[in-house]
């Protein structure tokens, strides 16, 4: 593993063997991971644009979030996570990472707090225990 | 009247039952005619018959050629065997071995075809069976143990044929060994270079050149002489090769350590001390010197080339910049660079399946080679384990697609057929076979030694050719992302030098040869799995003949014959390579007869290094863990 600090261009270099690599490079807001293909006998140069990296993240992980949601069966105020996330993807096809970051953070929670409709019926039943509980204490107490 | 007349026939038929056709004697009658490669007859040699399996030969009898070069011989017929000896790539269950060529006057003028030409007596009284020999020089060879001792008798039987000639590179010359009059038998108007493996002190016994000093040994005229020192010419021959690779490597800018000017200097002495003494022992005695001196020179030169041709061809330069979402660059900002996966492959056959222990992929194996031969493809599919290791990064490969060796079960589906059912079964078998895998083998040796007659079925060299472009086409067809392989044994040409068979085979030679022809007739779309295994771990057993040792190579010559092979443009798979677990060939060892965990790791990293360095090389697969 090769460790190294960019240089006033926001450069760093090396010469490695072919094959696959992950970047990581460490940030104040977290970790972040990419991956590239080193090709034999070539100079290739790729640019990591952070905010975008930041940006496909969250996305990423806002994706997840929704997936899991539904494989659960959590679709009550689902519709707003998914909305959410169809807007920081157009944010990032219009290179508007911060937007695109934000946009899929807020899909995220969303995605999080989505409910099951199982919900209603154990709320209500719930709710109708405790009124009952309620009710028979009151009765105890004028008896 | 015509009713009588049938029942006449019907009951003379009946009354005096015989067969139509031939009736087998109990001799049989061999005749015809001996000629050179002029077509002119040649006279006064020696066709000797043995028996058809041995040892040991049994010995039937023999006749010598008359002024027109016609003989004829006359021999009991020999017994039925049930274990047939394969010529020509069929089986021969009745009939003889020939030698032809030995002159009755002891004047050599034609080559001696020595044990390489079978005739099939089988259903036949009279056989008519002519030679084609090619004219040929002598080169006597002055050789000296290393104690100091002429050698009057090279050892023969099972090794006579180690010794073999190739041109300047490794492209295969017939021609012949005659062990105990230690001459070699070489053809006119060619370059000879004379591979022989030969004990060097203090280095081991590898296979060594004697190139006449870059030249070749050329003769002109039939029964042409020549006396060599052998030791002298192998010391003058490799330092040649020494001296003349430092200099080109040198003026290519690869750069050297100080230790291995001084050796080539040393060697350089000892070659001029060899050189300028004329008793034979003790010019042998510099000679083993020099040759010991260059030979490990040549070895750290390669190795150091090596390292610099890693660093120029199995690398890319990378420039990574981070910039923020408004494209400003971010500085000081602490990066880390992992390599999660190699583009070379390295891998892995375990004999039997098994798949690649964890170990190894952690390792760096990236590659498993799966052994799908005819009967491993035939009954229910072998337990693979393809998700797991694949989801760890493992490709997967297979040998084993066409096999037509004696001893191959395939073989015995394809005997008898005509042309072009043969064709048909093995595009119908492999394309079955490689569909059938399509999802998880990338690798496929699609057709094993194509190059050599004893595996010819019987069939022209234009019609091996077609069933290899069949088995590439068929591999293509069904999975036009696989890479479709030719599999070569010995690329050095050692295997096709001894397994030539008649005087008139146009099909055996070199690997290198035979993947340029087929180049040349534009089949395309192939690699070449090229076998690079060294010291005998295991035998080649032809299934009816004697085991042929595998003798050992230096790494210098292993370096450059790889770099032959890259003129060739192909994509070059070594599919086998291991480590000698011991000694069972008497042709050879490298460094130490007894080999301890020091010297097989030595072995293994300086095999690997050199054939990483080499840019056509895509696989090194570690054949066989066994040992």
């Amino acid at each position: 593993m090769l460790s190294m600090k960019t240089d006033a261009n926001g450069g760093v270099q090396f010469r490695g063997f072919a094959g696959n690599y992950t970047i990581t490079i460490r940030t104040k807001n977290g970790t972040l991971n990419s991956t590239i293909h080193v090709s034999e006998q070539a100079s290739q140069s790729f640019t990591i644009n952070l905010g975008k990296a930041n940006a496909e993240h969250a996305i990423t992980k806002a994706t997840e979030a929704v997936s899991k949601a539904k494989t659960e069966g959590r679709t009550i105020l689902l519709d707003r996570a998914e909305s959410l996330l169809k807007e920081s993807q157009k944010a990032l096809s219009e290179e508007n990472y911060g937007q695109a970051a934000v946009l899929a953070e807020e899909a995220n929670q969303a995605a999080n707090n989505a409910v099951t409709w199982l919900v209603i019926p154990v709320t209500a039943v719930v709710g109708a225990v405790l009124f009952a509980v309620v009710l028979l204490r009151k009765r105890a107490k004028k008896a | 009247m015509k009713f009588a007349q049938s029942l006449l026939i019907l009951l003379i038929l009946a009354i005096f039952p015989f067969h139509v056709g031939v009736v087998h004697a109990n001799s049989v009658e061999i005749h015809g005619y001996v000629n050179d490669d002029e077509g002119k007859p040649v006279e006064g040699v020696f066709v000797e018959f043995f028996s058809l399996n041995g040892p040991p030969w049994i010995e039937y009898g023999w006749a010598t050629t008359d002024s027109r070069g016609h003989y004829e011989f006359s021999l009991e017929r020999p017994e039925w065997t049930g274990t047939p000896r394969f010529f020509g790539g069929l089986p021969i269950h009745e009939g003889c071995d020939v030698n032809v060529g030995w002159p009755a006057n002891d004047q050599w003028k034609v080559m001696w075809v020595p044990s390489a030409a079978v005739i099939n007596t089988e259903g036949m009284n009279t056989i008519e069976q002519d030679f084609v020999l090619m004219r040929i020089g002598v080169l006597k060879l002055a050789a000296y143990s290393s104690e100091g001792v002429l050698i009057h008798q090279f050892p023969e039987s099972n090794y006579l044929s180690a010794m073999y000639t190739t041109d300047l590179n490794w492209k295969v010359i017939r021609s012949s060994f005659v062990s105990d009059r230690g001459i070699l038998l070489l053809g006119l108007n060619v370059p000879n270079v004379v591979n022989i493996p030969w004990e060097v002190p203090g280095f081991g016994k590898v296979i060594l050149r004697a190139d006449n000093g870059g030249k070749g040994f050329i003769f002109t005229r039939p029964g042409e002489a020549m006396v060599t020192n052998l030791n002298y010419e192998l010391a003058r021959s490799e330092f040649g090769v020494l001296s003349e690779h430092y200099k080109s490597y040198v003026s290519q800018g690869y750069s050297f350590s100080d230790r291995l000017s001084l050796g080539i200097e040393k060697a350089a002495s000892l070659l001029d001390s060899a050189g300028s003494v004329l008793d034979g022992a003790r010019k042998a005695h510099y000679s083993d010197l020099c040759l010991n001196q260059t030979l490990w020179v040549n070895e750290d030169m390669e190795t150091q080339k090596a390292l610099q041709d890693i660093e120029k061809y199995r690398k890319g330069d990378v420039l990574l910049r981070f910039i923020d979402e408004n494209g400003q660059p971010l500085r000081n900002m602490e990066v880390e660079v992992n390599q999660v996966s190699h583009d070379f492959l390295f891998g892995s056959l375990v004999e039997g399946g098994g798949g690649i222990p964890g170990l190894l992929v952690q390792g760096g194996m990236n590659l498993e080679l799966l052994q799908l031969y005819w009967s491993q493809t035939k009954g229910a599919a072998p337990h693979l384990h393809f998700e797991m290791f694949k989801k760890m990064g493992v490709h997967f490969g297979a040998e084993g697609l066409v096999v037509t060796e004696p001893s191959s079960t395939m073989l015995s589906n394809l005997l008898d057929l005509p042309f072009d059912q043969v064709k048909s079964k093995i595009y119908d078998h492999v394309h079955l076979v490689v569909a059938k895998y399509a999802e998880y083998l990338d690798y496929w040796i699609a057709y094993h030694n194509p190059h050599m007659k004893m595996h010819s079925l019987g069939f022209s060299k234009e019609q091996i050719t077609d069933l290899v472009k069949t088995a590439i086409g068929a591999v293509r067809e069904a999975d036009p992302t696989a890479q479709a392989l030719i599999y070569f044994d010995h690329p050095c040409g050692f295997l096709a030098a001894m397994a030539f068979q008649g005087t008139d085979d146009d099909l055996t030679t070199d690997p290198y040869t035979f993947a340029a022809y087929l180049t040349e007739i534009g089949i395309s779309n192939f690699g070449i799995a090229l076998a690079m295994i060294y010291g005998s771990e295991d035998e080649y057993n032809g299934g009816a003949g004697p085991n042929v040792p595998y003798p050992f190579r230096d790494l210098s010559s292993i370096s450059r014959i790889l770099d032959w092979y890259g003129t060739l443009s192909v994509p070059i798979y070594i599919t086998e390579f291991n480590v000698p677990g011991n000694f069972v060939s008497p042709l050879g060892y490298w460094h130490k007869r007894s080999w301890d965990e020091s010297l097989k790791s030595e072995w293994i990293e300086k095999f690997y290094t050199i054939a990483f360095s080499k840019p056509n090389v895509r696989m090194v697969t570690y054949w066989g863990q066994s040992t």
